[in-house]
C-alpha cells in the first residue's frame, strides 16, 4: 500500500510537469495582455479573435490538415499493394523489404529531411512547396502503414483473393469486393497513424516547405520576441480538440470493448 | 493442385509492390546516396576537403561529442523518470492505469511545436536561464512518452507474470527488482533509448529555443550548413548522424538480446 502511494505520487508530480506549460497557455489565452505576466492577468477574448483574424495561422492550419489528409492516403494506398505484393515475395525479399522500409522510421529525422534536400535540388525542383511536402509526408506515413496493414493481410484467408478469381472475378474486381473490405480496419488504422505523425512533423517540413506553412513551421516562423498573444490560443485550441477527440475515442473504445466481453 | 497452378497468376502478383519499391528507391535511397556523392564530390571530382574540414575545423568535432554527451544525460534521464512510472502503471495495480497512460500519451498529439513554445514560455514567467539545465529539462519532457510506452509493454507483458513467480519462490524485493523485473526490462529500457537518443541527438529547434552557444548540437550545425547551401558539409554532418544511429541501434539491440539471456536464466 506504501508502495502505491509512492509511485502514484511520483506518476503525480510528472503528470503535473508535463502539463503545467500547455496548461499556462490555456490559461493565458483568456488573457488580453501582449506578454504573459502573472501578476496581470485581463480577462478576455482577444487572443482568440486575433487567432481567429490572422490569416498566416489560419492558411497554415489548413495546409497541415490538407497536406495529412492527402499524404496520409496516398501512404496507405501504396502501403496496401505494397502489402498484398510482400506477402507473396519469397522470405528473405521480405525481410529485406521491412528493412528499407523502416529506414525512414529508425533514421534520424533531420538526416532524411536534408537528404530530400539534396533530392529534390539534383532533380531541380524548387518553389514547389505543395508538391515536396506531399511526397515527403507520405514518406513519413508510409512505413507505419506498412507496419499496420501488413500483420492484418497475413492473418486473413490467403486463398480468398484465388478464390474471388477461380469464381470468375476479374482481378481488380475481386481486390476491391474481398480483399480491401476486411482490409478496412487496418487501414483506416494506418491513416489515422499516418495523419498524427504528419501533423506532429517539424524537421521535414522546416526544410523542404519553400514557403508553405503548417502549423509547426508558422509557430517557430514567430522568432520575434514576446511572439503573439494568438499562439497562446493556437496553444489551447489544440490542446481542447486533442482533449475532445481523446475522449471520445475512448467512450467509443470502451463501449466497445464492453459489448465483445457481452458477447463473449 | 497448388503445382498446377498456371504460373502467369504468380508472376504478377509482386508488381503490387512496384510503387512502393519505386517511391522507397526514390526518397529513401537515392537520397541517402546523395549524402555520400556531396560528402565526397566536389565538382564532379572526387574530394576528402569536406571530411577533412569536419575534423580539423575545431568547432565540428567539439559539437559532435557535445550533443553525444546532451542526448546521453537527457535520454538516461528520460528514462530514469519513464521507469519508476510505467513500472507503478504495470505492477501497483492502480484501477485507472490504462487513463494514467493515455495522460502521459496525450501530448504527443499536441503540435510539438507548441508544446516547446509553451515550455519556453513558461520558463520566462519564471525565470529559468536558457542553457544546458533548460535544453536538457526541455528534451526530457517532450521524449517521455517515448520512454514510458516501450518499458511500460515489456513490464506489463511477459515479465509480470516472472515476477509473481519470483515473489511465490520467496524472492524478497530486492532480489525480485534486480533479478527479474531490471533484467527482463532491458529490451524496453534499450528501446526506450533508442527512441529517445535518436531525435534528442538530432534536434535544432529545441537548441534555439532553449540552449545558448554552449548547447549547440549536430542537429542545429546541420541546420545551419543547409540554410548556408554548404552541402558537402552538411552531408558529411548527416553521415555522422547516420553512423551515430547505426551504431546506437546495434549497440541497443546486443544489450537487449544480452538482457533477455540474463532474464531467461535467473
Amino acid at each position: 500500500m506504501k508502495k502505491k502511494i509512492i509511485y502514484a505520487s511520483f506518476i503525480f508530480l510528472v503528470i503535473a510537469l508535463v502539463y503545467a506549460p500547455i496548461l499556462m497557455l490555456v490559461a493565458f489565452s483568456f488573457s488580453e495582455t501582449r506578454i504573459m505576466q502573472t501578476d496581470n492577468f485581463q480577462f478576455g477574448f482577444g487572443t482568440w479573435r486575433d487567432l481567429f483574424q490572422n490569416q498566416r495561422i489560419m492558411s497554415a492550419l489548413f495546409n497541415t490538415i490538407l497536406i495529412a489528409t492527402l499524404s496520409a492516403a496516398l501512404a496507405v494506398i501504396i502501403a496496401t499493394f505494397a502489402c498484398m505484393g510482400i506477402i507473396k515475395m519469397k522470405r528473405r525479399a521480405q525481410s529485406a523489404t521491412m528493412i528499407l522500409n523502416q529506414i525512414p522510421f529508425i533514421n534520424a529525422t533531420i538526416v532524411t529531411a536534408f537528404s530530400l534536400v539534396l533530392l529534390f535540388a539534383a532533380l531541380g525542383i524548387f518553389n514547389a512547396g505543395y508538391f515536396k511536402l506531399i511526397l515527403a509526408h507520405t514518406l513519413i506515413c508510409l512505413p507505419i502503414s506498412v507496419l499496420v496493414i501488413l500483420p492484418r493481410l497475413r492473418s486473413m484467408d490467403q486463398n480468398m483473393f484465388e478464390a474471388a478469381q477461380d469464381l470468375g472475378a476479374p482481378p481488380m474486381h475481386a481486390m476491391f469486393s474481398v480483399v480491401i473490405p476486411q482490409l478496412m480496419p487496418a487501414m483506416i488504422a494506418a491513416f489515422l497513424l499516418g495523419f498524427s505523425l504528419s501533423l506532429d512533423d517539424f524537421i521535414i517540413t522546416q526544410f523542404n516547405n519553400d514557403g508553405v506553412h503548417t502549423i509547426s513551421t508558422v509557430v517557430y516562423s514567430y522568432t520575434r520576441i514576446p511572439p503573439p498573444r494568438e499562439l497562446r490560443a493556437l496553444g489551447a485550441l489544440i490542446f481542447g480538440l486533442v482533449l475532445v477527440i481523446l475522449i471520445f475515442v475512448n467512450i467509443y473504445l470502451g463501449k466497445r470493448r464492453k459489448k465483445s466481453e457481452v458477447n463473449r | 493442385m497448388k503445382k498446377n497452378k498456371p504460373k502467369t497468376r504468380m508472376s504478377y502478383k509482386f508488381l503490387f509492390a512496384l510503387p512502393f519499391f519505386i517511391f522507397m528507391i526514390m526518397m529513401v535511397v537515392v537520397p541517402l546516396s546523395l549524402l555520400f556523392f556531396y560528402a565526397f564530390f566536389e565538382d564532379g571530382s572526387f574530394t576528402f576537403a569536406h571530411i577533412q574540414y569536419f575534423f580539423t575545423d575545431s568547432v565540428s568535432v567539439r559539437i559532435l561529442f557535445r550533443s553525444l554527451g546532451i542526448a546521453l544525460l537527457a535520454t538516461v534521464i528520460a528514462i530514469l523518470i519513464a521507469f519508476p512510472i510505467a513500472l507503478g502503471l504495470a505492477t501497483a495495480g492502480f484501477k485507472r492505469s490504462h487513463t494514467i497512460l493515455m495522460l502521459f500519451i496525450m501530448p504527443m498529439w499536441i503540435n510539438l511545436l507548441l508544446r516547446s513554445f509553451a515550455l519556453r514560455e513558461l520558463f520566462g514567467i519564471i525565470g529559468v536561464e536558457r542553457g544546458l539545465f533548460a535544453l536538457v529539462f526541455a528534451i526530457v519532457l517532450d521524449y517521455l512518452p517515448l520512454a514510458i510506452i516501450p518499458i511500460y509493454v515489456v513490464i506489463s507483458g511477459t515479465s509480470k507474470k516472472y515476477i509473481e513467480a519470483s515473489q511465490d519462490l520467496g524472492a524478497n524485493p530486492t532480489q525480485v527488482f534486480t533479478k527479474t523485473i531490471l533484467p527482463l526490462s532491458v529490451p524496453g529500457i534499450m528501446a526506450a533509448f533508442l527512441l529517445v537518443f535518436t531525435p534528442a541527438i538530432s534536434t535544432y529547434f529545441l537548441v534555439q529555443y532553449f540552449g545558448d552557444n554552449s548547447t549547440r548540437m549536430l542537429g542545429w550545425l546541420l541546420f545551419q550548413l543547409n540554410i548556408n547551401s554548404e552541402f558537402g558539409r552538411a552531408s558529411v554532418i548527416s553521415i555522422a548522424l547516420l553512423i551515430i544511429v547505426v551504431l546506437t541501434i546495434l549497440i541497443t539491440n546486443r544489450l537487449s538480446k544480452r538482457g533477455n539471456k540474463r532474464g531467461g536464466l535467473w
